[in-house]
């Protein structure tokens, strides 16, 4: 039996080895060409404002003043300098290359030219690469003689700076890439190997048993679809040698002895052809690639979402303005999320998916088309409503399609396919909004989610209906909160975590950010460790879920770490802190998602709770309320206080309440105990 | 035929279209980016010309001359054009937007187009516009009481940065297929190699269900019940067999025995 | 931001002012001159016709007689043109009188006036103040203020002692030094010329207060827009020269034709051409003549004689060379 886990990371690792060298490669040289093309450019620049100088200079000489008599030279090279921006030094130099006058500081690894140097022909300005700048030389002549030099130099640093944008940039469409490449190929293996790999096990179990009856679907592509279609043959062939039996044992006269023949046989074995037909299903796996996909095309505008919207409001309506649209995403998810729950529950996860596909699409193709700012709120809340319906389709299915034991597990392969595509998506939304314009990318987002909705329809599998409890939308809400542990969990797990996200993740890390000097490309790197801490966490928290199952204490950990990684601004100075806050955040609230989600399915079961749909949509909901009033709750705290009393605010907040979690599932414990 | 294709060619596929993919997005989304690059720095060095020949032209104004009466402005123009390559040509207009000194003699006279006026931002600068014939940087000049008294304009196209452009794509193209050519091939073997074990499984699965297959520790169990059914059924075969071989017995009625 | 803003919609609102093809009638404006036409009135001219703005121009010229001063003023009532342009001190203070205490049978009333090359507007009491004229009068002031002179002699060579030598006759000569004085107290040194017996400023004097300024160990020395001394600026210009003494003037004609060494000059054409732009603002835009500030040029020429910076072994910097007038 093939250890289907190994051929999984095998796969993946060669992919990613082979992946990271092509385009290391192909980046490594387009970089080195482009330095190549941009160092003449750069050196233009130095030798025209080298000519400017020197026409002055040589003015003042042509009107008669001797070469040796200019003065204030260093105020005009100063002027020069000052007058254009990333200008690294200019000097004058006498005719034997000692400076007369100079002004900036890149100075220091200048020499200058040795005495008989001549004129570069055809005018122009001599050019040498000194240290890290390139110098532009322009000779100043007096009665046709050279009696000095003007050099100009262009740091180096600039052109250095370009390069190392770019080579961000690179790394990021590297790591979307892999993680893209890696969703599509665990997908392939998927439906190729895994799936199949379980449906002959399944049907060598019953061949064990002696069940002849049943057939597989015979769809499956590659080896695996000829090795069902051989065990198909297999049983037909069975089920002939049988219906041959029962034709020789109506040819016999000796019909009791035949008959006890055909008994003998059929208490070892059964025959028939079941009209039932085992497939593959759709599994838990094969749901990340979708979502991943939905999730990345959603996320491609997260980056520039306010900066559009301001674009579009053109300057009425100021940051409340901008924030109108990410408002109107969040309420409508909010709003959204309950029903999402029913429709699931109603339709199955196939078709909720499907619902939900339409209106998020609609709503990316109004924000690529739209002229102003109310329009592209709307759209928002269009995307929001159908971003609420799948991923509640997805989390339901995922969850009925887990296999027993690894619930966990595959709740929280949920979250990292969410996570995965958030990074990505932010990632490389916004270097493409930086190359093609918003529009553009939105419209990617579009043609994304077109292409996540063929998928569902040709790989999900219809169905999935569950047993509608029958109950209305109050009474669901009264019997969810009714219910101690549910209630516990929301407030004092799942709304802090969302308080934190909200209120420092969102919004007072890149306001912190900004305030220690980083640039914006910076902060997004900063912001996404969040995500990409998040990944591992959530694996490994979902494992130790699964061994240990004490969902509740790893909660209460990570709540406590969370907090902890707030409160370092105490000790680390903030431009440590601030990242390793972050980083902190997203380990402790992946550590706790699986188990959180974990939790609902045991919740439900018990008597009289609404179904797991319904309270996944309300744990979401109070999830979001958290998220919508993180955000004004740390901005109040911050115009009350200061950014770094926030952040130790929140951190507060964070282990207070997993404390109180702790403590509240130890009471309970303990009351169950005396009960008992 | 497309059923026969083995997993492993379907992954290699899937792999070879993310490398392509990974390597084009490299490719395209450099691309773009150097262009901008380019064409700022190119815009940048033409500022600096186009602002000092403002400056020039303010100087002259200095003089007591109203702009249309600069002396020398039309060889200035001239001059620097031909001091410059990249520059395609140069005018001079006043407030009320007619050409007063152009590079191209045709055109003093004449009335702006208004596409060259996009001015972007306060007048205290040089300003960078873009219209159908290509791009333009735009100078103020001021006169001597601080009043705007025209304008230069500077117009260039993008040949040069093209050129550049097209040397570095050029690069990247070839790169970009060297890299894809050489790791397409080490993809498939990569992929074959590690999916080696799986697809003997699906062989020895296959070859298990022949009659008359040798037996693995891999397929034992499904081969155990293969031998399984098919033993009771050729002993069932044999004693149904006998039965009918046997005469019928005269004393017990011959029925009809109905399909149980 | 909201200024920068209106500044660049109103100048390229005026870059993208189509050619003026409506048909407005042409503003009359009557133009009183001192002593005939010269490059102020070219400029003042040109103004309009540079912004396409039809103009009627009604000419008289007193040529210097002052009596035909009530005959002009007469004639403005009749005439009633859109604006008036006065050249000159002594004309404006006798066409237009005091701020605050116009006479209309005297004095041009009822009508907006702009001044050119008038002398210290606010000390002859034709205005309250630059900023407020405190009547439908504005203009052009084309002598920098003794502020920006200071400054652009800095700018030359800073100094720290600098001598003066004017005609204690001239009351505007006073008034400039007096204003040095203030800016820089003790390290001025005053040398006014001598007064024969009757009371005339000698020429014989002057090399006597040259060797004076040189002997103080000034680093400049500066000569206000003084009659007298223009009247025999060849001789002082060429014993500054001669003494090594570096001469600054208020005025062009010690620079240009003398051997002055500096001067910060308004050309007379460019002035013109400013109280054309502040007629324009009252004519075309509707402006009220009390609103519009009283201004000299931003931008004035910097003369400099390079001879006698030869001479002088005294050159100016390379900064200001770049957009200096040589001579």
């Amino acid at each position: 039996m093939t250890s289907d886990r190994h051929l999984v990371s095998r796969v993946v690792i060669v992919a990613a080895l082979l992946l990271t060298m092509a385009v290391a490669f192909v980046s490594h040289s387009a970089l080195r060409s482009f330095e190549a093309e941009l160092r003449p450019e750069l050196e233009r620049e130095a030798s025209v404002v080298g000519e400017i100088g020197a026409r002055t200079l040589q003015r003042a000489i042509e009107l008669g003043v001797p070469f040796g008599s200019l003065s204030g030279v260093d105020e005009y090279l100063v002027s020069l300098l000052t007058a254009q921006q990333g200008l690294s030094y200019v000097l004058l130099t006498d005719a034997v290359g000692q400076t007369i006058a100079s002004a900036g500081g890149g100075v220091g690894s200048f020499s200058g030219l040795p005495a008989g140097t001549l004129s570069p022909q055809r005018g122009g300005a001599l050019m040498r690469q000194l240290g890290d700048s390139y110098d532009a030389a322009l000779p100043i002549l007096e009665d046709g003689r050279i009696v000095g030099w003007i050099h100009v130099g262009i740091s180096r640093a600039r052109l250095d700076s370009v390069l190392a944008d770019m080579r961000w940039d690179v790394l990021i469409v590297l790591l979307v890439v892999l993680l893209a490449t890696s969703e599509f190929l665990r997908f392939s293996l998927f439906r190729t190997v895994s799936a199949p790999v379980d449906l002959v096990s399944r049907l060598q179990a019953r061949l064990a048993t002696g069940d002849w009856t049943t057939r597989a679907q015979d769809n499956i592509v590659s080896e695996a679809g000829q090795v069902v279609r051989q065990l198909n043959v297999l049983v037909r062939r069975m089920n002939d040698r049988w219906d041959r039996l029962r034709w020789m044992a109506t040819q016999s006269d000796a019909a009791l002895r035949a008959g006890a023949v055909l008994d003998g046989v059929r208490q070892r074995l059964r025959f028939g052809l079941a009209s039932v037909q085992d497939g593959l299903g759709t599994g838990a796996a094969s749901g990340r690639l979708p979502l991943f996909l939905f999730v990345f095309a959603e996320q491609l505008s997260t980056s520039f979402n306010p900066i559009y919207a301001l674009e579009l409001a053109g300057g009425q309506g100021g940051i409340m303005g901008a924030a109108l649209p990410i408002v109107a995403f969040v309420a409508a998810v909010a709003l959204f999320t309950p029903l999402g729950g029913t429709v699931v529950a109603r339709r199955g996860p196939r078709d909720a998916m499907l619902i939900g596909l339409v209106p998020a699409a609609l709503g990316h193709v109004g924000a690529a088309f739209c002229t102003d700012l109310t329009t592209f709120a709307i759209a928002r809340g269009i995307c929001g409503a159908g971003y609420a319906v799948v991923t509640i389709a997805c989390q339901v299915h995922l969850a009925q399609e887990a296999p027993k034991g690894r619930v966990a597990r595959s709740l929280g392969g949920f979250t990292a396919a969410v996570m995965t595509g958030a990074v990505c998506g932010t990632a490389i939304g916004a270097v493409l909004a930086d190359r093609v314009g918003f529009r553009m990318t939105l419209t990617l987002s579009m043609a994304l989610v077109l292409v996540t909705a063929l998928l569902v329809w040709r790989t999900f599998v219809a169905g999935g209906v569950t047993e509608q409890k029958p109950m209305g939308l109050w009474r669901s809400v009264r019997a969810a909160f009714a219910e101690p542990r549910f209630v516990l969990l929301v407030l004092f797990a799942a709304i802090p975590a969302k308080v934190l996200l909200g209120g420092f993740i969102f919004f007072l890390a890149p306001l912190e950010l900004r305030e220690l000097g980083l640039s914006q490309a910076a902060i997004g790197r900063n912001v996404m460790l969040y995500g990409l801490c998040m990944l591992p966490a959530i694996v490994f928290g979902a494992w130790l879920t699964d061994r240990t199952g004490r969902g509740g204490l790893i909660i209460t950990l990570a709540g406590v770490l969370n907090g902890l990684a707030l409160l370092l601004p105490l000790w680390l100075e903030k431009d440590t802190a601030l990242p390793l806050a972050i980083i902190g955040t997203g380990l402790a609230q992946g550590l706790a998602s699986a188990p959180m989600l974990a939790i609902i399915p045991t919740l439900s079961s018990i008597l009289g709770a609404p179904n797991s749909a319904v309270m996944l949509s309300f744990l979401r909901l109070g999830e979001r309320f958290g998220s919508v009033i993180g955000p004004p709750a740390a901005a109040a705290l911050f115009a009350l206080s200061s950014g770094q009393q926030t952040m130790l605010a929140l951190g507060v907040i964070s282990l207070a309440t997993s404390v109180g979690y702790a403590l509240s599932l130890t009471i309970r414990k303990r009351q169950q105990e005396e009960e008992v | 035929m497309s059923r026969e294709l083995s997993f492993s060619t379907r992954l290699t596929s899937l792999l070879a279209t993310m490398l392509l993919l990974g390597c084009g997005l490299v490719v395209g989304l450099n691309y773009l980016k150097f262009e901008r690059i380019l064409l700022d720095q190119q815009a940048r060095v033409l500022e600096i010309i186009a602002e000092e020949l403002g400056r020039t032209v303010e100087n002259s104004l200095a003089l007591g001359v109203q702009l249309a009466g600069v002396p020398g402005a039309q060889s200035l123009l001239e001059r620097s054009r031909e001091a410059e390559k990249l520059i395609a040509g140069l005018t001079i207009s006043d407030t009320g937007n007619v050409v007063l000194f152009d590079t191209d003699r045709q055109n003093i006279g004449r009335a702006l187009r208004q596409d060259q006026l996009a001015a972007r931002g306060p007048l205290t600068g040089p300003w960078r516009f873009h219209n159908s014939d290509g791009y333009g940087i735009g100078a103020p000049i001021v006169n001597g009481y601080g009043v705007l008294e025209g304008a230069i304009l500077l117009r260039y196209d993008r040949a040069a940065v093209d050129e550049r452009l097209a040397a570095t794509m050029l690069a990247m193209v070839q790169s970009f297929m060297l890299a894809v050519g050489m790791s397409v091939p080490f993809a498939a073997l990569g992929l074959h190699l590690v999916t080696r074990q799986t697809r003997r499984w699906f062989a020895a699965m296959e070859e298990a269900m022949q009659p008359g297959a040798p037996h693995l520790a891999m397929t034992a169990g499904l081969q155990a019940a293969i031998a399984d059914a098919d033993m009771l059924l050729t002993e069932a075969e044999a004693q149904l067999e006998q039965i009918a071989s046997q005469l019928p017995d005269p004393s017990s009625p011959r029925q009809k025995a109905a399909a149980p | 931001m909201m200024l920068q803003r209106r500044h660049f919609l109103a100048a390229s609102a005026s870059l993208l002012a189509t050619p003026a093809v409506a048909q407005e009638r042409p503003f009359r404006i009557m133009m009183l001159l001192t002593r005939g036409w010269e490059e102020a009135c070219d400029g003042f001219r040109d103004h309009f016709a540079a912004r396409r703005i039809p103009v009627e121009l009604i000419v008289r010229d007193i040529a210097t007689d002052m009596r035909l001063v009530p005959g002009l003023v007469q004639e403005v009532r009749q005439v009633r043109p859109d604006l008036v342009y006065v050249w000159g001190t002594g004309l404006a203070v006798a066409a237009l009188g005091p701020w605050d205490a116009v006479d209309p049978t005297r004095h041009i009333t009822g009508v907006p006036v702009v001044f050119n090359i008038v002398t210290d507007p606010v000390g002859n009491r034709l205005i309250r103040s630059n900023t407020d004229p405190g009547r439908p009068v504005t203009g052009t002031e084309y002598i920098a203020s003794v502020d920006v002179q200071m400054r652009a002699m800095a700018r030359y060579r800073p100094f720290t002692r600098v001598a003066t030598i004017f005609n204690p006759n001239e009351s505007n000569s006073r008034s400039v030094v007096a204003q040095v004085r203030t800016l820089l107290g003790n390290n001025l040194v005053e040398l006014p010329v001598a007064l024969n017996s009757a009371g005339q400023p000698d020429p014989d004097s002057i090399p006597t207060a040259l060797m004076q300024a040189r002997q103080s160990g000034v680093d400049w020395l500066y000569i206000p827009p003084d009659t007298f001394l223009n009247n025999h600026r060849v001789a002082l210009t060429r014993g500054a020269l001669v003494l090594g003494l570096p001469l600054f003037a208020a005025t062009e004609r010690f620079v240009l034709f003398g051997e002055g060494l500096a001067g910060l000059v308004s050309r007379y054409y460019s002035v013109g051409a400013f109280t054309g732009y502040k007629a324009e603002q009252i004519l075309r835009r509707g402006r009220p003549p009390e609103s519009i500030p009283v201004e000299t040029l931003t931008r004035m020429s910097y003369l400099i004689r390079m001879e006698s910076a030869r001479h002088l072994n005294f050159y100016p910097p390379v900064g200001l060379l770049r957009t200096a007038e040589t001579a």
